[in-house]
Order: structure tokens, then C-alpha cells, then sequence
């Protein structure tokens, strides 16, 4: 039964990851992105990880993919820029590259594919307690410095974030300034 | 059916070819974001495969942040590309060579 669940859902990611690639209008990618992102969700429950799911949809599809559609709002890209060319002139040689390298990792991956390990016992054990109480103990005791560092890094990204969106105000007036001196400086002529 | 360590680490690594190739395929910089988030979604189901296998949380935590980083790289990426936009109103990565001499 959570083989067929693991297929189908294996199944969303793929297409819909190749259909964020593919579509020429990034409103369409970011929905898609969406759908990939629920599904993995679902993997991560499948895989026993329930607060993580959770996180996932709480983050990625609620926070992330918000900025996402609100930049493609405030770009707001008229048609006939979609219209152009969308690929870079290096595809070939890219396809070629990322070929080789997944056909060098499927051939390190067949064996366990064709033997699968038994993974159930330790599996198992992670099923009898509660997934969101196991994670919340060991962040807060083992990983307490990463988890802050985190915090840290989060404040970074949202003052720089609030720097490099707002107008930058010492250039208005600079340019006021200037367009002042050039009008003195026709009037004098 | 048993779901081995084999098949998430497949799923990952299929996941992150397509986001490798759009990242450097694509000429719209808001779909090469797009992609990135994916590679960081391909990494994340890798780490919770083998959380699942060896029966311990550790994969999961690291997970939460990848999460975390992520979530901070878009903000700071994004507006980014806003100031970008402000002085050369094109989305085509080709065409940001202010920074070229």
C-alpha cells in the first residue's frame, strides 16, 4: 500500500518538477512549484517525518511561494517578453553534462534498487513515538547553537531584504540635485 | 512493499537533475529561483530517506534548515532581482553583465 502512495506520489514531483522548468510563464511555474512541493510533503509523511511535512507546507508552499507570486506581480512581464527565447544557447552542452552525471549516479543507485535493504526494523522503531516530541528534544538540546544561528541568519536575510527592496533615497535626491545644476547650467549658457 | 533507501535516494536524485538543468538552462531568472528551490527539495527528501532508514531524527532537523536557509535566500534573492529590475527592467540572466567590464 505505501509502495503505490510512494509511486503515484513520486510520480507528481517528477511531472510537475518538469513542467516548473518547462512552462514559458513563471505564474504557471510557480503553480506547479506548488504541487511539487505538497507532494513531497506527502513523501516526507510516508518517510515518518509528520512535523517536517508540516513545516514544509507551513514554509515552502505558504511563505516562499507568496514571494514568489509577489514578485511575478511587481515584474508583471508583458507578453511579448515571454514570447522570446527562453533557453540559454548552452542548453546542449548543459542536457549533455546533467545526462552523464544521472546516469553515473542511477548506476550507483540500481544495486539497492534491485536488492532493497531491509530498512523496516529501524524504521519501525522511528514509528512508535511521537515524530514532532523526538524533533523538538533534540533541537532544543543537541542542536540549541545551530537552531539560533538560524535565527540569526533569518533576521540577516529580512534586514537585507528590507535594504535592497527600498528605494534608495540618497539617489533621488543626488539625481534631483544634478537635474537642478544642468538647469543652472542652461539657464547661465 | 517495502520502501527501501534506494528509492528515495532515486526520487532525489531525479529531482535534482531537472532542477540542475533548469537552473542552468533557463533564461528567466525567476524560473532559475524556481529551480534552485528545487535542488533544495531534492536534497531535503535525501536527508529525510535516510533519516527514515537508520531510525534516528538527525536527518530531519537537518532538514529544518536547509528549510530555513532557503526560506532566507529567496527573501534576499528576490529583492535582488527588484533592485536589478529598478536600473535594467529585463528578467534574462544573460543580460545582467552590469557587473562585466
Amino acid at each position: 500500500m505505501s509502495g503505490i502512495i510512494f509511486y503515484l506520489l513520486s510520480a507528481c514531483i517528477l511531472v510537475s518538477a518538469i513542467l516548473v522548468v518547462t512552462r514559458k510563464n513563471p505564474v504557471y511555474s510557480a503553480l506547479f512549484l506548488v504541487v511539487t512541493i505538497v507532494s513531497i510533503a506527502g513523501i516526507f509523511i510516508l518517510a515518518g517525518a509528520e512535523f517536517l511535512a508540516v513545516v514544509q507546507i507551513f514554509v515552502y508552499a505558504g511563505g516562499v511561494m507568496v514571494l514568489y507570486v509577489f514578485l511575478i506581480m511587481l515584474i508583471n512581464l508583458r507578453k511579448p517578453e515571454l514570447k522570446k527565447r527562453q533557453i540559454h544557447n548552452q542548453w546542449l552542452v548543459v542536457v549533455f553534462v546533467c545526462f552523464l552525471l544521472g546516469l553515473e549516479i542511477c548506476m550507483l543507485l540500481i544495486p539497492s534498487l534491485v536488492q532493497p535493504s531491509d530498512s523496516g526494523e529501524a524504521a519501525r522503531a522511528l514509528q512508535d513515538f511521537s515524530n514532532t516530541k523526538e524533533v523538538g528534544k533534540k533541537l532544543y538540546t543537541d542542536f540549541l547553537l545551530p537552531f539560533e544561528v538560524a535565527s540569526v541568519l533569518l533576521v540577516v536575510a529580512m534586514i537585507g531584504a528590507v535594504l535592497l527592496g527600498k528605494k534608495d533615497k540618497g539617489d533621488e535626491l543626488g539625481d534631483m540635485e544634478l537635474e537642478k545644476e544642468n538647469a543652472t547650467e542652461e539657464m547661465v549658457s | 512493499m517495502i520502501i527501501s533507501l534506494g528509492h528515495y535516494i532515486f526520487l532525489g536524485t531525479v529531482l535534482f537533475i531537472i532542477g540542475m538543468v533548469g537552473f542552468l538552462v533557463r533564461r528567466n531568472i525567476i524560473t532559475v529561483f524556481m529551480s534552485l528551490e528545487l535542488m533544495f527539495n531534492a536534497i531535503g527528501i535525501n536527508l529525510v530517506g535516510f533519516s527514515h532508514h537508520f531510525g534516528i531524527v538527525r536527518g530531519q532537523i537537518f532538514t529544518m534548515f536547509i528549510i530555513a536557509v532557503a526560506a532566507a535566500e529567496a527573501a534576499v534573492g528576490l529583492a535582488i532581482i527588484i533592485a536589478i529590475f529598478r536600473n535594467k527592467p529585463t528578467v534574462n540572466v544573460d543580460e545582467f553583465n552590469i557587473m562585466k567590464w
